[in-house]
């Protein structure tokens, strides 16, 4: 054999070894073990079909069910403004109906089921309070009694998603400003109960009107924005606009990912308040007709920032909020009807919460602490109140999240108001609360 | 005579670099997680953000404007433990977590998970626009794998290629 030949057969061997020694991309290896039974397959027909065809409907929610424990003397006026005596009560069962119609529209609707308004108090202006009674025969069974609740609509939209940038949302939808109002659920909040900064709802809760929101991904940052236009704030605002002053706000945010999660946010509102006395009456030439001027009436607006830090079991949230509101004169309420002539002025409200918490790996338990400053706008409080602008709230507990759709909360909080009048000013708000939430 | 010694030996080298140089540009299949697509998608990259936005429920489309669907592996699943820790960072109860709080916040329902390879790429190739993941000795003619930040999964820097231990 000549030398080239020998040569070339020695090349062919040492490439065919080669080839032996490489793994053959693409083919199969020995099938890794798969538990696909009929179950998993009737599984998998049914996500082809709705995946491709038929909107499908989504139903879930969530509740919660709370003891709460007065740690209040009996003479403390905070304990007659609350639950007087250690008290259970089922808070919130909230229902979603969430569907995607098709891959880019989607329709979702939040509703939460009350007990009130049976058992709530209204305060009438002689001072004394009434607490409502529904109990009422049940026409369905003879000699039995129940008592009828409310439903709340949280939210009612349909949305389009145009491009990842840009969805636009109609209808009835939480304010998207902040953490809490947001997150709002028991078992996504890590507290048990709402900062008093936000029960003040220095933004609307909800609003009845557009939005759109988008995001963009820039790879060391995420981006994205909210900007509504809505009813506003009203007595009706969910169906009536009583002014043709429509409502504006938004929030942009950022997310960054160099240091765990961090998510940082602005938001703004501002919109117009009225309500209205109405009357029909007769014109000059005798025909009917409503006649409607404004009863209260004030613009306001409003600003927020918002913080989230999240870094393996750490957890760490704040948010500050401000409102102002200006009158519209004629239309400013009076103070109370106990003081005829005096007004309630101008104002602002704002304050703000840090929370701050570690989530073991231990059944999820997390320990947390929170603090909040508070101060209230001119008629915020029920005038029995009297003097109180501002408050200190202070915070701590526990949440375990043994698994992901139930979580137990223990809780103590104090509030206290330096500058109130006496009664309120020198006794401190405080109690404890255990919570069991669930998501269904 | 004396051109082909040159040439011949010029060969022989390339190909002893080739043997050498294998195992850093053939990872362990079974060891590395594919993001794959129908075998008759157009898509075939992605960057590994759109994928993480992906399958943490947000809105993405592909350059046809057709919206991707994630499909993901049952929770407890080895493939499900690593891609969630590797692409999300998320541990098996922060991603539960995560998905109820989601849900409660209004954002959406999390992507449809099986515990199956077969079944996931019956319906990566079934269902237009579904993307998934599997093992790279998972994969058949049915699936195509996409590229991610421009790399194929045999690529050092592939996204999702796992270390030792990554995949329980």
């Amino acid at each position: 054999m000549t030398l080239w030949l020998r040569r070339l057969v020695r090349v062919l061997v040492a490439a065919g070894a080669l080839g032996v020694a490489l793994p053959a991309r693409g083919q199969d290896a020995t099938p890794a073990a798969s538990p696909e039974g009929a179950g998993e397959l009737a599984g998998a027909e049914a996500w082809e079909t709705d995946a491709t065809d038929a909107a499908k409907l989504n139903i879930y929610g969530f509740s919660d069910f709370t003891f709460w424990y007065p740690l209040m003397k009996a003479d403390n006026p905070w304990r007659r403004v609350l639950k007087s005596q250690p008290s259970f009560f089922v808070g919130n069962l909230n229902t979603y109906f969430d569907s995607s119609l098709t891959d880019r529209w989607r329709a979702l609707a939040e509703v939460r089921f009350l007990f009130a308004p049976h058992g709530t108090t209204v305060d009438q202006d002689d001072g004394t309070v009434v607490r409502i009674d529904n109990t009422v025969e049940d026409n369905a069974e003879f000699g039995n009694q129940v008592r009828w609740g409310g439903v709340v609509i949280e939210r009612a939209s349909v949305e389009y998603a145009v491009a990842e940038w840009l969805t636009v949302r109609a209808g009835l939808w939480l304010t998207p400003y902040g953490i809490w109002n947001v997150d709002h659920g028991a078992p996504a909040i890590i507290g048990i109960r709402r900062p008093f900064t936000v029960r003040q709802q220095p933004f609307p809760e909800r609003q009845s009107g557009i939005e759109i929101l988008g995001a963009r991904d820039l790879g060391a940052a995420e981006v994205g924005y909210h900007l509504t236009l809505s009813n506003g704030r009203g007595p009706a605002d969910s169906s009536y606009d009583l002014d043709a002053n429509k409502a504006l706000g938004g929030r942009a945010w950022v997310r960054l990912r160099a240091v765990g999660e961090l998510i940082a946010g602005v938001s703004f509102y501002r919109g117009r308040f009225t309500s209205t006395r109405e009357r029909w009456t007769t014109n000059a030439a005798g025909h009917a007709y409503l006649e409607r001027e404004p009863l209260i009436q004030y613009d306001e607006q409003a600003l927020a920032g918002d913080l989230r830090w999240r870094k393996g079991g750490w957890h760490a949230q704040g948010e500050a909020m401000w409102n102002e509101r200006r009158f519209v004169n004629p239309y400013r309420p009076a103070q109370s009807a106990a003081t005829p002539g005096m007004f309630v002025p101008d104002g602002a409200r704002w304050g703000g919460y840090g929370l701050g918490g570690y989530r073991l790996a231990w059944h999820g338990v997390m320990p947390y602490l929170g603090v909040e400053y508070f101060r209230f706008a001119p008629g915020d409080l029920p005038g029995q109140v009297g003097y109180l602008p501002y408050g200190f709230g202070v915070t701590a507990g526990v949440n375990v999240r043994p698994v992901p759709t139930v979580v137990l909360k223990v809780e103590f909080i104090r509030a206290t108001f330096p500058e109130a009048a006496t009664g309120w000013g020198d006794r401190p708000l405080q109690g404890a609360s255990a919570q069991v939430a669930w998501a269904f | 005579m004396g051109g082909r010694r040159p040439a011949l030996a010029a060969f022989l080298l390339l190909l002893t670099t080739a043997a050498t140089a294998a195992p850093a540009v053939h990872p362990d299949p079974s060891r590395t997680l594919v993001a794959v697509v129908g075998a008759k998608t157009k898509v075939q990259d992605l960057s590994s953000h759109g994928l993480r936005r992906l399958f943490l429920g947000e809105t993405v489309f592909d350059a046809a404007g057709r919206r991707l669907l994630p499909l993901n592996w049952s929770a407890g699943t080895p493939e499900r433990i690593a891609f969630d820790r590797k692409l999300l960072g998320f541990s098996p109860a922060e991603s539960g977590r995560y998905w109820i709080d989601r849900k409660i916040r209004g954002e959406g329902q999390p992507p449809r998970a099986f515990a199956g390879a077969a079944t996931i790429r019956r319906l990566v190739a079934s269902v237009p626009g579904a993307v998934a993941y599997l093992r790279a000795d998972q994969l058949d003619a049915s699936v195509a794998a996409l590229k991610l930040d421009g790399l194929k999964w045999d690529e050092v820097g592939y996204a999702l290629r796992l270390a030792a231990g990554e995949l329980p």
